[in-house]
């Protein structure tokens, strides 16, 4: 499965979205889902704690959706063992939004766009989100940041912002 | 005398959980930090703590002199400032200029010229705050409480793409004038940053360290 890094600019991000993603299925094909940030507050807020959360999200995703892992495979892929007591709401804010990506990039999707994951995650937070998304579907990162994605993995393919031309990645 | 100094600060949402043991450290004028940490290391606490939202379970911070929790809310803000990662929360009127001159009046400092307003990089002032680009809004958000507010700490937690040269110039343009103007500065991220911290450090575990000079 193809990982991407797709260059933009910072308003495309805010508020371009809807048409980033349309442009983003004419090269992908159609259906794209999008992530988007949505200010820390990504959890249900059905559950108490981590583990609750994790339980509540795979117990109801959408049948046509099924979690790509189960409990115990998805904690160890997503390296969440050591948070699985904590309140979600005593999370810092980038363990909340690393939790809420996991949980995204866990459902059997053909094709992911993600908006702005650099922002408040560290280094080992992106390593494994990088990891994770070569696991099942196509992903494709827009970044303010996209200089920091392409030294964490400098071979990712480049797309143009027409999302039709692909160029390999460079220092350019 | 140092204008920001932490004494033993112990912080623990729950009893058998601390975030920070025995955080010491002292910062005189016109300094400026980077404190890295991974995610979930207590930089935001850290952030909070001195920027008097919380105060420490146990251990003293004082600002110029004065211990911050005995300080009022409203005079805090001259001491101390800690400028959050969910920049709309801190936004409160319909267009840049209005909300700059909402800075000007509570902070009491001078309106900013013109050319102080170039280095960060902002699109028109009758723009809404709100339509701001997430990096446009951390820049907004730097010339207000760090340029304009003025107070004697700045906790800045979390640089919005901080490889882009707009943020770039826009926070070295606070640091020069925080360092000229005997302020002290702190930026929380999780990388380093090379934009001419005077000192580094580390938040790891609950415990703060200075990771030596930040030579890069």
């Amino acid at each position: 499965m193809a990982v991407y890094i797709l260059s933009s600019d910072a308003s495309t991000i805010d508020f371009g979205h809807t048409s980033l993603l349309a442009r983003v299925e004419v090269y992908l094909g159609p259906p794209v889902h999008l992530y988007r940030p949505l200010t820390f507050v990504e959890h249900s807020g059905f559950s108490e704690t981590v583990r609750e959360e994790i339980q509540l999200v795979l117990a109801n995703q959408p049948v046509e959706e099924p979690p790509q892992r189960a409990f115990d495979d998805f904690v160890e892929a997503w390296n969440l063992r050591a948070h699985l007591d904590y309140r979600v709401l005593d999370l810092s804010g980038g363990w909340r939004k690393f939790l809420g990506l996991a949980l995204f990039m866990n459902r059997s999707l053909p094709a992911r766009l993600l908006l702005d994951t650099t922002s408040h995650l560290s280094d080992a937070r992106m390593e494994t989100l990088l990891d994770r998304a070569a696991d099942g579907g196509d992903a494709v990162f827009c970044e303010y940041d996209s200089l920091l994605l392409r030294r964490l993995r400098p071979s990712l393919p480049v797309l143009n912002d027409d999302g039709t031309t692909v160029s390999e990645a460079d220092d350019s | 005398m140092s204008v920001l100094r932490l004494d033993e600060v112990d912080y623990y949402y729950r009893p058998d959980t601390p975030v920070l043991t025995a955080v010491s450290l002292e910062m005189p004028p016109g300094q400026s930090a980077l404190v890295l940490g991974d995610n979930g290391s207590g930089k935001s606490t850290l952030g909070r703590l001195i920027g008097g939202l919380i105060r420490p379970s146990s251990g003293t911070i004082t600002v110029d002199g004065t211990v911050l929790s005995k300080t009022p809310s409203r005079a805090r803000a001259g001491k101390a400032i800690y400028v959050s990662q969910i920049s709309y929360l801190q936004f409160f009127r319909a267009t840049l200029s209005e909300e700059i001159a909402l800075a000007v009046a509570q902070s009491g400092q001078e309106s900013p010229t013109d050319g102080s307003l170039e280095p960060f990089s902002l699109p028109s002032l009758d723009t809404n705050p709100r339509d701001l680009t997430y990096p446009e809004m951390w820049r907004f958000q730097l010339l207000l409480l760090g340029s304009i507010f003025r107070p004697s700490v700045l906790y800045i937690d979390e640089v919005v793409a901080p490889g882009a040269s707009a943020q770039q110039m826009a926070l070295r343009q606070v640091l020069r004038q925080r360092r000229h103007e005997g302020r002290v500065t702190l930026l929380a991220y999780q990388r380093f940053l090379d934009v001419g911290f005077d000192r580094v450090f580390t938040v790891a575990r609950g415990a703060v360290s200075e990771a030596g000079t930040p030579s890069g």
